[in-house]
């Protein structure tokens, strides 16, 4: 298919420690699309960061990532030298974080950070070289873009002048001047406070319209992959276990992790009595029980789910689920 | 296993004398007017201005937390709801104003006078990991407050441990284990079961759960309204999460840059509020369906340290006036047990 952007095929990704390594992230198959705005759900632990930060190679140097393929718009990642994806990452594949106060230079004026971007994207085009020749009035109008109006009193500030909010709007433009094809949002809102993240989630979708790019929203909130997400890939320790359009997820969870976890969620939207819980708690990545992730956990477990791990059932309507109670695939 | 015995009852019956001693009537605590600010900026340029500036953190907040209610504090980071539960605990000290405690005022209390009402007030951190000695097991983490204020003789300590981690719904297994050992639910477990070691009449729990997962984050919360249930215990619960405090509180204050700018029961609020930023805050929530496009909010936020006349909420209100700009507004009692501090409420 053309329109798919960035395909993962049984990616691995694990840590060295101690002479053996643990893998946190185990056989994960992904597509994202053109266009499309895919939610990577799933607890701390679950793999999701970590599985973003492998299509980035951002990973400190113990990580091992295997993968059968890792391509994006035709170019096979896997194959890249260090020097060659340095020159794609930030480029054509960008990365917006969780703590913008950490992405900024704090001795340096925001002013220094766009300027720095302009120049090295006008190395990559005259469209760009001729942006980066007034790179001040450029700047300007992409702050406008992402919703700063007084661009320029902006850029005179230091970052720890700005508050989280503005900071944020100001990475997202950074990020936005060499017009990636795929953007991997990192929990982009979680340090902010509600008023301001539905303001940056908003900003978020508005991109999306206008933007013809890909994105992969990782956030561990049901809630807000509700309100941005075409489509929605739930992790539970390291693998998928449910992948499929957000509506029809949100409608008909199958897998009983992605019960739980709406339950969970949605429950606070209205006034209720008792919350539901999710019994125990995520498996350790050195201590996984055999079968099933999930089984000890799960209301439905049956002496089948211990045996083997459940492979990725097709159940339809671009829906897929590793759960032994809708077949064995 | 540990059973149900009768030291838990010995314990209820010890919860249950202490709330007889004072009268029934009077708030468990009453907190008046109190403000608390921090210094600014020692450097240069305090030393060459006039004198060195302050940042209200709190300032001149009033409310009281009956006996037996759950009290949220809700509001965006920066509004103060954590200086207020640290105030109350003495964590720091405020600049005015009063924290009445069973009737007895401790907001001056010496040290020494003091420690008998700190095991009455105890405190749940919103990060457990921090807030536990990492070189220190559970059982000694439990242990020391134990001994500290001679809660019991020391040949019941174990039990006492064990029944407090019990409550809380861990296994008594976990003694001898180290904080890294434990997961998030786990340690905010043992958080809890110190504060309930001490039969505290108020406990301050700052966003216990902000930290947690998903799924961790319910069990929590249940355990929380199952104590409160069981042993009637006050709490402020501080949240940045409207629909937690929904979930778990009687009734709600909304907090915005240090100020109490509306109080009132859950329903209250939660059907009929009346000041613009609880309205924005309420717009906020929904889930699925209802787009992005609810509270759209204006621009900058109020800065604390610059901007000290007029009402907090001036820059980002849809509905100021002129006469905003002078001061902030009193607070007025609207209608029994709903207060609020907005000059424009009539019109919303």
């Amino acid at each position: 298919m053309s329109d798919v952007t960035l395909t993962l095929r049984n990616l691995s990704t694990g840590f060295k420690m101690g002479g053996r390594v643990m893998n946190v992230v185990r056989e994960v198959d992904l597509e994202v699309r053109k266009g499309e705005m895919l939610g990577l759900i799933g607890e701390s632990g679950s793999g999701k960061t970590v599985t973003g930060m492998s299509i980035l190679r951002l990973l400190p140097e113990n990580a091992v990532t295997e993968a059968d393929t890792l391509d994006f718009l035709g170019i096979d990642l896997l194959k890249l030298s260090t020097e060659q994806f340095r020159e794609m990452r930030g480029t054509r594949l960008a990365m917006v974080f969780q703590d913008p106060v950490g992405a900024f230079n704090p001795a340096k004026k925001i002013s220094w950070h766009l300027k720095q971007v302009f120049e090295r994207a006008g190395t990559k085009s005259p469209a760009h070289a001729e942006r980066a020749k007034n790179w001040r009035a450029s700047a300007i109008k992409l702050l406008a873009d992402v919703g700063i109006p007084h661009g320029a009193n902006v850029m005179r500030q230091y970052p720890h002048q700005l508050s989280g909010g503005m900071l944020q709007r100001t990475l997202i433009a950074l990020v936005l001047v060499f017009e990636p094809e795929l953007i991997v949002a990192d929990e982009p809102t979680t340090n902010l406070d509600n008023i301001v993240e539905r303001q940056i989630l908003r900003l978020f979708r508005d991109l999306q319209k206008r933007l013809d790019c890909a994105f992969l929203y990782v956030t561990h909130d049901m809630t807000i992959a509700a309100v941005l997400c075409d489509r929605i890939a739930v992790m539970y320790a390291g693998s998928i276990v449910e992948i499929g359009p957000t509506k029809q997820i949100f409608a008909d969870p199958k897998h009983p992790y992605t019960q739980g976890l709406l339950a969970s969620a949605l429950a606070l939207d209205t006034k209720t009595e008792r919350l539901q819980e999710i019994p125990g708690e995520l498996p350790s990545p050195g201590k996984l029980p055999p079968g099933c992730l999930f089984e000890p956990r799960c209301k439905f477990a049956k002496p089948e789910c211990r045996a083997k791990e459940p492979a990725m059932v097709d159940v339809g309507g671009e829906r897929h689920v590793r759960c032994v109670l809708y077949g064995h695939g | 296993m540990w059973e149900e015995s009768a030291t838990s009852a010995a314990f209820c019956m010890a919860m249950v004398e202490k709330a007889a001693q004072v009268d029934k009537n009077t708030p468990l605590l009453s907190v008046r007017e109190l403000l608390v600010r921090f210094k600014l900026g020692d450097g240069l340029a305090a030393a060459l201005s006039r004198g060195p500036s302050y940042l209200k953190a709190v300032d001149e907040v009033s409310f009281d937390v009956g006996r037996g209610e759950v009290l949220g504090l809700v509001g965006e980071s920066g509004s103060g709801k954590t200086t207020i539960g640290k105030a109350i605990l003495r964590l720091y000290e405020p600049q005015s104003g009063s924290i009445v405690v069973n009737g007895v005022d401790i907001t001056r209390m010496g040290d020494r006078a003091l420690k008998h009402y700190r095991r009455d007030l105890q405190m749940v951190f919103q990060d457990p990991l921090s807030s536990l000695n990492p070189r220190h097991t559970v059982r000694t983490s439990l242990r020391t407050p134990l001994l500290l204020h001679k809660i019991c003789p020391s040949s019941e300590v174990e039990q006492r441990i064990d029944e407090a981690l019990t409550r809380a719904g861990l296994s008594p297994v976990f003694k001898p284990r180290y904080p890294h050992e434990l997961s998030g639910g786990q340690l905010q477990r043992v958080a809890i079961a110190r504060a309930l070691t001490m039969s505290p009449g108020l406990v301050v729990a700052d966003e216990p759960v902000s930290k947690l997962d998903v799924s961790v984050r319910a069990q929590i919360l249940n355990l929380f309204k199952d104590l409160q249930a069981k042993f009637g215990i006050s709490i402020i619960f501080i949240t940045h999460d409207l629909r937690v405090a929904r979930y778990l509180c009687h009734r709600i204050g909304v907090m915005y840059f240090g100020k109490l700018v509306e109080i009132a029961s859950v329903e209250e609020l939660f059907t009929a509020p009346k000041h613009p930023y609880t309205k924005a805050l309420l717009g906020t929530l929904g889930a699925e369906g209802e787009n992005l496009d609810g509270a759209q909010v204006a621009g900058e936020a109020f800065n604390p340290a610059a901007d000290t006349t007029g009402c907090r909420y001036y820059a980002r209100c849809p509905m100021r006036v002129d006469h905003c700009k002078t001061a902030h507004p009193p607070t007025e009692t609207i209608k029994p047990g709903h207060d609020i501090a907005c000059y424009e409420w009539r019109r919303s």
